[in-house]
Parts: structure tokens; sequence; C-alpha cells
């Protein structure tokens, strides 16, 4: 009894050191009290014609499914027959000659059915018809005073919103040529008490976001790609419904010259405002497990459902680790872009 | 009693030369890795800030990573 006590069990304790001290872990997804958590079993559809590298985003218009990549080899866009996946066309070809593109941050889909996608790098929202592929019908130059643009989207038919650069504001609501036409709220960091007077990039690099607004409701829902902040925003009063920043769960950050390099963990990588939830995909990767490749898979497996006044709903627990999705409500179904597997395109049907 | 320290001994030894060994592994294939990504992702870059293919905008280079440092 005393050899077990005093040799065998802090034998067994010192070995099991190495075992605890390699592990990875991933954090934040309990930092929300969510009222139910559910697992999620993924259906794979097989795309045959297309390799895609780094899917990123993914949407579903009547029978079209369009996919972004955001590392591409040929084309960062793609549209397949919906469900079939029989490969339609390809467009936005990366390159630097004219009409093609130097980057592609996301996709959207007018109630028209009309595609854009966005370049920032050459500081562009570009929109594709539906016949010619090889050439934008329309090529939109944003204000120079954007700085960089990394997400956007359709307010209505003659305006888009987009995240502030600068750190300034929170977003910003451009005309379909480019110009700013208002700015709206501050990065809702506890640092600066909400006033922004200069320029800080490398706030607003920190505070770097993915949007989606609803216009239905007229509310716009933003998630932010490091820590783990919620905003919702009301952009017809103008007017902040809530923000959903656990303690600590800011985006941190170290400041390096003029830019941030991220020290905290791995947030959100896409969001879907829909008619009575959000949903949010979240990694919850610590940065340190990233540098030392304790994780090399890209994305998240949870995806949060919040009301739209932020209050916690459920989690969603996947099968798979997704970067981008497309929720669609009526039929209870997300459709997700795994970065990591041969076959990136996976199907969930969630209840209630 | 002796021999119980002994072993005792032997076990930290195991388990730290164990824990070394197995860091200094993982350091040195980032270390290649990295190399060879960073070229890819930082281009003539001499700050080096980006490293592997990701979804973070890199601040220094128009590229997007896996983790900037």
């Amino acid at each position: 009894m005393v050899v077990v006590k005093q040799i065998i069990i802090p034998v067994c304790v010192i070995l099991l050191i190495p075992v605890f001290t390699s592990c990875s872990k991933e954090v934040g997804s309990n930092e929300i009290k969510f009222l139910e958590t559910i697992s999620l079993i993924g259906r794979e559809r097989t795309i045959l014609d297309v390799y895609l590298k780094y899917p990123f985003r993914v949407r579903l218009h009547d029978t079209s499914l369009y996919v972004m990549d955001i590392h591409p080899l040929d084309y960062y866009c793609h549209e397949f027959v919906y469900p079939s996946m029989k490969h339609k066309r390809s467009f936005a070809k990366r390159g630097e000659g004219p009409h093609e593109f130097l980057d592609a941050e996301n996709i959207r889909l007018d109630k028209q059915g009309r595609f854009w996608v966005l370049d920032a790098n050459q500081r562009k929202i570009a929109r594709f018809g539906k016949v010619n592929v090889y050439a934008p019908q329309e090529d939109i130059l944003l204000d120079e005073e954007l700085i960089r643009t990394l997400d956007f989207d359709l307010l209505n038919d003659s305006m888009f919103i987009v995240p502030d650069y600068t750190g300034l504001h929170r977003l910003s609501l451009v005309s379909r040529d480019g110009r700013i036409v208002r700015s709206l709220f501050n990065i809702p960091t506890a640092d600066s008490g909400g006033n922004m007077h200069d320029a800080n990039f490398p706030l607003a690099q920190a505070w770097r976001s993915f949007l989606h607004y609803n216009a239905d409701h007229g509310i716009l829902a933003m998630v932010t790609q490091l820590g783990q902040v919620l905003e919702i925003y009301d952009i017809h009063n103008g007017r902040t419904l809530n923000i959903v920043k656990p303690t600590g769960m800011e985006p941190q950050f170290v400041t390096r010259g003029d830019y941030a390099v991220p020290t905290g963990i791995m947030g959100y990588s896409d969001v879907h405002i829909g008619q009575k939830h959000i949903y949010a995909i979240f990694w919850g990767r610590s940065f340190d497990d990233i540098k030392q490749q304790k994780e090399i898979r890209e994305g998240g497996r949870y995806i949060h459902v919040f009301d739209l006044q932020g209050n916690p709903v459920r989690q969603y627990v996947l099968d798979r680790y997704i970067t981008g999705f497309h929720i669609d409500e009526e039929n209870k179904r997300i459709i997700g872009v795994d970065v990591n597997a041969d076959q990136p395109l996976v199907e969930y049907t969630y209840f209630p | 009693m002796k021999k119980y320290l002994s072993l005792v001994a032997i076990a930290v030894a195991t388990s730290v030369g164990l824990n070394v060994n197995m860091k200094f592994d993982q350091r040195e294939q980032m270390g290649i890795t990295l190399d060879n990504i960073e070229a890819l992702a930082n281009g003539e870059d001499p700050e080096k800030t980006c490293y592997l293919s990701g979804s973070i905008d890199c601040p220094s280079h128009p590229v997007k990573v896996s983790y900037i440092w």
C-alpha cells in the first residue's frame, strides 16, 4: 500500500505530464451559456469537376450553388447546379489583366439573382451577369478613404454596407458609385470608451469582422474573426441593439508598427441573420496552438445560434470543421464548406 | 527504498527527456514548414510576418494566412 502511495502514483503523474502539455484545446464554446447543445452529422456532396483549395463562402439561390475559393488555382468563384453539383461555370479569374481579380473576400446575390463579388486588393465590387462570365457587367471602384474593404453586403438596390478599416467607425454605407455616404457606430472596445477621434489601423485590423444584413427587418449582425464578439445593429433606426461580448473575449492583439498581431483566439468566420435567429461559425482555437501546429485543421465545428436580441439559444456541434456556410431556414438546412477534406461540401439538417 | 528512489529518478529523467524531444521535433518540423511557406506567403517581404495559407488578412502583404507573427 505504501508502495502504491509513495511510488506508483507519483510516477504515473510524472509520466502523464507530457501528455497534458502536448494537448491542444478548443476554447470559448462554453464562454456563452447556450440553453442546449445539439450534435449534427453531415452528408457530403461530391464535386467532380472542380478542385477547390480553400472554399470560404457558399451561397444557394434557387437551383444554383455558388462557392468562393480564397486560394484558387484559376478562378475565385464557381457555380454548380444544386443538388446534382454539376459544374455550370467558373468566373472571377485570378490574375492582373483587365477584368481579372487579385482577391475575393465575399460573394452576394441580390433579389434578382445577380452575383456580386468583392476584391479588396483592387478596391472594387463587381457584378456578373447570368450569361457572360468573362467580364463583369459592372465594376464599382470603392472610395480611397475606405482603405481596405474586407466584407460587404447589399443594403438595398442603391447602397452597400461595409465594415470600417480606419478604426474611426464600425460601418460605412457606400453608394453604387463607390462613395461613402455615411459612417455608423464605433468599435465596441472597452479600451477606448467607444469614442474614436484618430485613425487606429491596428485596432480596426484586430476587430476585422464578418457581417450579414437582413433587409426584411433591417438588422445587421457582425462577428469578430478574433475573440468572441457578436454585434447587432438596427440599421434602419441607426441604433445598437446588443454587443454580446463575454468577459475577456474581445479580440486580443499586440501592435507591431502599423499592424495588429493576434494573440488570443481565432473566433468566428461567418455569420447569417435570418428571420428570427442569428447563426455564426465559431472556431475557438488559440493562436498559440495554431503557431505550434497542435491544431492544423482550418475552420470551426460550432454553430452558435442567438435570437435577434443576442440572447444565446443553442449551439450545434458539427462532425466537420467548416469555414463558411449557407443557412436555409425554410428547409432547416446548413450547407458548409470544409477546407480540410478532399470533398469540401457538407450538408446538415438541423432541428428544432 | 533505494531501489524505489532509483525507479522514480529513471521515470522522471525519461519523462523530461521525452517531453523535450517532442517539443524539439515540433519546432524543427515547424521551422522547416514555415521557412517554405513564409516565402510563398510573403514574397519578398523582409518582415516575414505572415505564415501558412489561411483566412486572416495579412496586414503587410495582400495574402490570406493562418497566423501573423
